[in-house]
């Protein structure tokens, strides 16, 4: 556990893991600095600072290119990454300053829901 | 679609160029289905905005059509497989058992956007459409039939 509960990260963070304990991953991440505010991890295998920094050039990524695409006004909502046997979900705060980054097994958890959960957890960042 | 024989006649086309299908420089078999994929996801949508197949190492364009008025392919087409490489390195630093990037859907306000991988990950396919005309789960459905009918 890398979370203090007394930040609305940490907070955000609990609360993802309230509604989904299945889950591989999940971090709080500064969309500037790629570095996360909060995370936890219930695999081994995956630290998810390291994958919030990586995560943070495929988000900067994105905005380029809406930018070439003169989309200004449109804004991202979120971005869902499907792996042989994971989905990995980042969830974009409203000012964009920050994003929630969730990892988990995709036979466990519903495209859908994951996004619904974050959805609902994502207005305390703010 | 318009073979690469007949356009090399005809003057370079502006990046808003109605309807236009960029092809391979190669008629090779191994290029011959990022075309296929473009001609599929074509018919099945006859409204979409832009769709391309992009190669992930060069980020160039292997086969595209956009609808007119729409921004060209080639201008996002290096940002995308950027986006792609990127998320391939981040599995590639990842221990455990290994993972490959299936897709990538980035819904917005009003469009989807959508990236999917052909199984060997050497190119994917980029999809855009409006979202008051197709769900996020229909476009995904259409893209990953279209790729598998193409065997990619």
């Amino acid at each position: 556990m890398a979370y203090s509960n007394n930040s609305p990260a940490g907070r955000t963070v609990e609360g993802i893991i309230g509604d989904l304990p299945g889950l591989v991953a999940v971090a709080v991440v500064d969309a500037n600095s790629g570095m996360s505010l909060a995370s936890h991890s219930n695999s081994p295998a995956l630290n998810p600072d390291t994958a919030a920094a990586y995560n943070t050039e495929v988000v900067k990524q994105k905005q380029k290119a809406m930018s070439a695409l003169k989309l200004g006004s449109e804004k991202i909502e979120d971005i869902l990454i499907s792996l042989t046997n994971q989905t990995h979900l980042i969830k974009l705060a409203d000012n964009g300053s920050k994003f929630i980054y969730l990892v988990v097994n995709s036979r466990d958890t519903n495209l859908a829901i994951a996004r619904e959960v974050l959805r609902s957890h994502v207005y305390n960042l703010n | 679609m318009t073979g690469a024989s007949s356009d090399s006649s005809l003057p370079p086309k502006r990046p808003h160029a109605a309807h236009r299908l960029v092809p391979l420089p190669l008629a090779s078999a191994a290029t011959s289905q990022p075309e296929k994929v473009i001609q599929l996801i074509k018919a099945e949508l006859p409204g979409l905005r832009v769709v391309a197949a992009i190669d992930v190492a060069s980020g160039k364009c292997l086969a595209s059509y956009c609808r007119p008025r729409a921004p060209a392919a080639e201008w996002v087409a290096e940002h995308h497989a950027t986006t792609v490489r990127q998320q391939q390195l981040a599995l590639q630093a990842w221990p455990g058992r290994p993972e490959q990037l299936t897709d990538m859907l980035i819904p917005m306000r009003r469009h989807l956007h959508l990236l999917r991988v052909a199984r060997k990950g050497e190119w994917f396919v980029y999809l855009a459409v409006k979202a008051d005309e197709l769900s996020l789960a229909l476009a995904r459905e259409v893209l990953r039939m279209a790729m598998k009918r193409a065997g990619c």
